[in-house]
């Protein structure tokens, strides 16, 4: 089972697939939440991302209950309007495929429905399968397996206009 | 010895609608998924096993079960007690102390402590352990799966087990009624999860008072990471705490490997 220390979520490593992962899908800005800490990338024109952390909470700090009841799996409308995030509704830890020998439930390109299974997060045993509640075409997978994901967090980029 | 089941004494002193009894059961979990998929019963369903044959602990970690073993599972649908997904997690830790809390009414001179995430010990040893599970995502159902040595002596449990386990006759020194038992944990079942919808602030100062590796070094394994600290005992979000090099860690997933 993963871990979930809330340590070194931000790191070079994964800010730099963020960048990736901006450029690769053109976007102009994400901006993400975990925890006591979040991180906010822009794009210039050029290109040129600009990454602006808020001050960095101590490692240690508890991260505070969810604001509100979480629904199944929130999902958020992106910037453009045809595109939504798939959020985690829970803290644990995120499986792409139902056990480590399987594919992967979704990958970048695959068609989903509502209903879709789209991975498993899993925390004190208890494994949850997150369904997409949304329709649409996966263009971004944000995290990897075993990463731990904290609540809100977006897992998936969904372009709802085909 | 043969579990006789007081199915109307249970359904009038317990919020449970429904009981199905099995003489002999893979798992109860197993069958309680399996109710879940086939047809709609009322719930809180009870399903009980006379003997479970290969219950499911932990991964590969089954566990150790014998006639007077107490082994059942409750179908419950979270969202009725107010229990939203976010919270599914905690429904582990939370039926872990109604389990402690039953305990403790049977043993009031011995400490029962809850192992994180879903354990029950008692003179550092095991009696008890949790396996929560979903069922379809469709209906919304949470299986909560309990297995107790309450008559299983662990004198002819396997030499490497006895280290490990204990059943609650062999710490009171005599036999107890397993419809007795399993009321108590059912009644304490629904408090427990009760306030765990209703968000009961207190709920996480019991988990961190019952927290057996509280103050003890912890080895934990993860994605065949191993993560050594001081614990600091369970947050409020039900993660464990480990004070580590690096500073303090908080996990919601993996299997503690030791601790000392």
């Amino acid at each position: 089972m993963g871990d979930s220390p809330s340590v070194d979520v931000f790191d070079l490593k994964k800010i730099r697939r963020l960048v990736e992962l901006m450029k690769e899908h053109d976007l102009n800005e994400m901006d993400l939440e975990q925890g006591e800490q979040r991180i906010r990338l822009r794009r210039a024109g050029s290109g040129q991302v600009v990454a602006n952390t808020l001050p960095a909470p101590a490692v240690s700090a508890p991260a505070p209950a969810p604001p509100t009841p979480a629904a199944a799996a929130p999902a958020a409308a992106a910037d453009d309007g045809r595109t939504v995030l798939i959020k985690s509704p829970m803290v644990g830890t995120f499986y792409a495929a139902p056990s480590p020998e399987a594919a992967s439930y979704v990958k970048v390109g695959d068609h989903v429905g509502p209903d879709t299974t789209i991975c498993i997060v899993e925390a004190m045993k208890v494994f949850n399968e997150i369904p997409a509640e949304t329709s649409g075409k996966i263009v971004a997978v944000l995290v990897e397996n075993g990463d731990p994901v904290e609540y809100g967090q977006p897992l998936f980029k969904v372009d709802t206009s085909v | 010895m043969q579990a006789a089941f007081q199915k109307a004494t249970i359904a009038a002193e317990t919020f449970v609608r429904q009981i199905r009894q099995h003489e002999s059961v893979d798992s109860t979990n197993n069958a309680a998924l399996a109710s879940c998929q086939t047809d709609r019963p009322q719930l809180p369903l009870l399903v009980l096993a006379t003997r479970q044959t290969a219950g499911r602990g932990r991964g590969s970690n089954a566990w150790w079960s014998t006639h007077g073993a107490l082994t059942f599972s409750l179908v419950i649908q979270p969202a009725d007690l107010g229990i939203d997904p976010h919270l599914w997690p905690q429904a582990s830790l939370t039926s872990g102390l109604a389990v402690c809390c039953a305990v403790d009414e049977l043993l009031p001179h011995d400490q029962v402590l809850l192992k994180w995430p879903n354990d029950v010990y008692v003179r550092n040893r095991k009696v008890a352990g949790v396996l929560v599970e979903l069922g379809p995502r469709a209906n919304g159902t949470m299986v909560i799966g309990i297995g107790v040595n309450v008559n299983n002596t662990w004198q002819n449990a396997p030499a490497e087990l006895q280290e490990i386990g204990t059943s609650l006759q062999d710490v009171t020194g005599q036999s107890l009624c397993l419809n007795q038992v399993l009321i108590a944990i059912l009644r304490q079942l629904e408090r427990q999860l009760t306030r765990l919808g209703h968000r009961d602030e207190q709920l996480a100062a019991d988990w961190q008072r019952r927290c057996a590796l509280a103050g003890k070094n912890v080895q934990i394994v993860s994605q065949g990471r191993h993560t050594t600290g001081a614990c600091q005992g369970i947050d409020a979000d039900g993660a464990l705490l480990l004070q580590t090099a690096d500073g303090l860690a908080r996990f919601f997933s993996g299997v503690v490997a030791k601790s000392w």
